[in-house]
């Protein structure tokens, strides 16, 4: 069978690269190269920086794909190392401390649940709004919001890849849609919460 | 150029520049992490029981008994520098924790309450074992090596002007005590101050505050407690030597 022409899930298509059939990770690139590229852009300017960090990403996959289990997501599981060296290189690129700790993750919260049916219509027009003015939030805002609006991943499945409490990312998603509420005011615009 | 990403890739993975690491590594690792996490866990509950143990041994367990003046030594001397070494392996605990799903996926203030709970059971039940009276007994004959520096000097460590022990002797102008530490004092107590003192018998625990005045202690405050007979090694022997 021609890898390129697989219909399998990530997850099986992984479990084959595990068995020692390298060339399936081709497919798992190939799906995931333009969204570990946009996401990447979300926190990198520097195009060829971008293309360095991506690559990289994929490079840690391959390497590590043996920890992976196939029982879940494949895709939190990427963007868990994709996070992971974004971190790292706006650590190296800003030269500054960016904490290890945040006080969001230490107490428990109510407030956000994830998003049912009903509210998916508000989710794509979420998605246009994260797009113009996400680069204004802090990149603890900055970065669930682009996952969940933008990669739509589930809270449980951003927690994982930001290693956060669920009702974190619940609250920090709340917090984010308040703070974009106030950019879009201020910038003359208005939309409905 | 995009499609390169994964051209190069697939390249430098067949000519085996890209090599993956086996599951054993995976599994070795986390296997090794979490025999850490157990052994840490195990020697939290370690240092807590035995602070437990020294607050026993000095005395200061009581002190709540005899009010706010009670209170303000048992501040004062309370073995401090084993709670922050335990609160910073608590947090150590945590962090490396912090790895596995069902911990992060939870605020960390519920599972560092987890954490403390666990560690306060686990601290009582080794508490309730002779474990710590055996090597403090050990410690005290110098039969215990390496931990027995320890023992000796956070086992049991004196707080000015309060006495502890099971009284030994009966006798007019009071009684005569034995302490964990194999101390006998004369405490000076007369049945006018301390109309209890009828009701002493030998082998009873007290708990005394008062000053120390040539092997003789001016009783203030004290009571008749119920202690983990275990702490004293004289009560081991079977009988409590004069």
């Amino acid at each position: 069978m021609d890898p390129k022409d697989s219909q399998q899930e990530d997850e099986q298509i992984a479990g084959l690269v595990q068995s020692g059939k390298s060339e399936f990770f081709g497919i798992l690139i190939n799906r995931y190269q333009d969204k570990i590229t946009r996401y990447a852009r979300k926190f990198l300017s520097d195009a060829d920086q971008t293309k360095d960090i991506v690559q990289e990403v994929f490079i840690k996959a391959y390497v590590n794909i043996q920890s992976f289990d196939t029982k879940r997501k494949f895709s939190p599981w990427l963007y868990r190392i994709a996070h992971n060296e974004f971190v790292n290189t706006l650590r190296k690129n800003q030269n500054r401390f960016l904490p290890i700790f945040n006080l969001d993750t230490f107490f428990p919260h109510y407030a956000s649940k994830d998003i049912g049916i009903s509210e998916q219509l508000e989710r794509k027009e979420m998605k246009e709004l994260v797009e113009v003015c996400v680069n204004k939030l802090e990149v603890k805002y900055k970065e669930p919001i682009i996952l969940y609006y933008i990669e739509e991943l589930s809270y449980k499945e951003i927690a994982d890849v930001m290693a956060i409490p669920v009702s974190t990312v619940g609250i920090r998603i709340k917090r984010a849609k308040d703070m974009m509420q106030e950019i879009f005011k201020q910038e003359g615009f208005q939309y409905g919460k | 150029m995009e499609n390169n990403i994964e051209k190069q890739l697939i390249e430098k993975i067949k000519s085996g520049d890209i090599k993956m690491k086996s599951r054993a590594y995976f599994v070795g690792r986390l296997v090794l992490l979490g025999l850490f996490l157990v052994s840490l866990f195990l020697f939290i509950i370690y240092l807590a029981s035995f602070t437990i143990f020294s607050l026993r041994t000095s005395g200061a367990w009581f002190l709540p008994e005899f009010g706010f003046a009670g209170l303000r030594i048992l501040l004062g001397s309370f073995p401090w520098v084993l709670v922050l070494l335990s609160a910073v392996l608590i947090f150590l605990l945590e962090f490396f924790a912090e790895h596995f799903a069902f911990v992060y996926r939870r605020p960390m203030m519920v599972s560092l309450c987890g954490v403390i709970v666990a560690v306060l059971i686990g601290s009582f039940l080794v508490g309730a074992t002779p474990l710590h009276a055996m090597l403090f007994a050990s410690a005290q004959d110098s039969r215990l090596p390496v931990l027995g520096d320890f023992y000796n000097r956070y086992g049991a460590p004196p707080i000015k002007n309060l006495y502890h022990g099971l009284v030994s002797e009966l006798d007019e102008d009071g009684f005569k005590i034995k302490t964990p530490t194999e101390k006998t004092f004369s405490v000076l107590a007369n049945q006018k101050d301390f109309p209890s003192l009828k009701n002493i018998k030998e082998g009873d625990a007290m708990i005394i505050m008062g000053e120390l005045q040539e092997h003789q202690i001016r009783a203030r405050i004290m009571k008749k407690i119920k202690e983990d007979r275990r702490i004293f090694k004289s009560h081991k022997k079977g009988s409590l030597m004069k």
